[in-house]
């Protein structure tokens, strides 16, 4: 319990708002990073199954996705928490609710895609 | 937000465990599932909205320092929720994978090679693991800082400073599984797309 202890009087002497605010925006971008990488391979997939079924192509999805990517660096130039959290929000927003559409959209397609190739 | 985030990474779960199941058993029990999530989300909203009132009537949560530690015991609570959520998903991603990968017949050759860099093998111990361990240390912390502010007495500063910190843990936990689920779909997009380019070639 010592050692807990130590650890924590070091960071509620050390994780001051600034240090928090470094830590959160490397966390945020690649957070987000990860996420633009999901998305576009989670839409790579649909797409897959859209040209077998002869359906068009997914274009407003990869835009939105484009739209959170060039947001991300922003995440370095926001000065207070809040900010963070509503960027954050924004990109981390637009990215689950395209993934939330398709699986919701797309996944009939797909499973009927798979369950025929396996 | 909080109530969104569960909402939204719960979808994505139940939609995931829907097809997964379907895939493996041509369906399963996802009825109970869905119970049991919708009545863990209205217990979450209750929580949310009337948890202050609620745990007001056993504890003082009248003055700054008390009410604050409670907020963000609150808080952090559903950062573990999340992470659990996001840990989750992405043990369903790897049982995914690796329904589909025998399945889409790969070499045998691929297989045994591919087999040690799956990440995670078991994917229904993985979850009662990943669930144990990670309230765990939700309770672990938030106990810690309650006998710290009881033997030590701990600023409103210094707590939320130390709250703040268990957001920056469980960001490492967020990060890693996230980037675990990308790297698991860009091997099922790989998978899905050579099959398809496979089946272009003999046809």
């Amino acid at each position: 319990m010592k050692l807990i202890e130590t650890i924590f009087v070091w960071v509620a002497a050390n994780f001051t708002t600034e240090v928090y605010m470094i830590s959160t925006k490397i966390q945020g971008i690649l957070w987000s990073i990860a996420d633009i990488v999901l998305v576009f391979v989670f839409l790579k997939i649909a797409d897959l199954v859209r040209v077998r079924t002869q359906k068009k192509k997914i274009r407003w999805r990869y835009f939105s996705l484009w739209f959170s990517a060039v947001l991300t660096p922003v995440l370095i130039f926001t000065q207070t928490p809040k900010q963070v959290i509503l960027l954050e929000s924004v990109i981390c927003g637009t990215q689950f609710s395209i993934l939330i559409y398709t699986v919701i959209v797309e996944r009939k397609g797909m499973m009927d895609f798979i369950t025929k190739k396996l | 937000m909080a109530l969104f985030w569960t909402f939204a990474e719960g979808l994505v779960l139940i939609y995931l465990r829907w097809g997964v199941l379907f895939l493996q058993r041509g369906g399963g029990r996802q009825k109970i599932f869905l119970i049991f999530c919708v009545t863990t989300f209205f217990l979450l909203t209750c929580l949310m909205f009337g948890g202050e009132s609620f745990f007001g009537l056993f504890f003082d949560l009248q003055t700054g320092q008390n009410i604050i530690t409670y907020r963000w015991a609150l808080w952090n609570f559903f950062c573990t929720l999340w992470v659990i959520l996001e840990g989750i998903i992405m043990l369903y991603v790897v049982r995914l994978y690796k329904t589909l990968r025998p399945s889409l017949n790969v070499s045998a050759s691929t297989l045994t090679k591919e087999k040690s860099s799956t990440p995670v093998s078991n994917s229904s111990y993985g979850i009662y693991a990943l669930v144990s361990v990670l309230i765990s240390l939700y309770v672990f912390y938030e106990y810690n800082i309650l006998s710290m502010i009881g033997k030590n007495g701990l600023d409103v500063e210094s707590i939320y400073r130390i709250s703040l910190f268990y957001i920056r843990i469980c960001g490492i936990f967020w990060v890693l599984f996230e980037w675990i689920v990308a790297f698991m779909g860009i091997k099922t997009y790989l998978l899905l797309k050579g099959v398809g380019e496979s089946e272009v070639v003999a046809g």
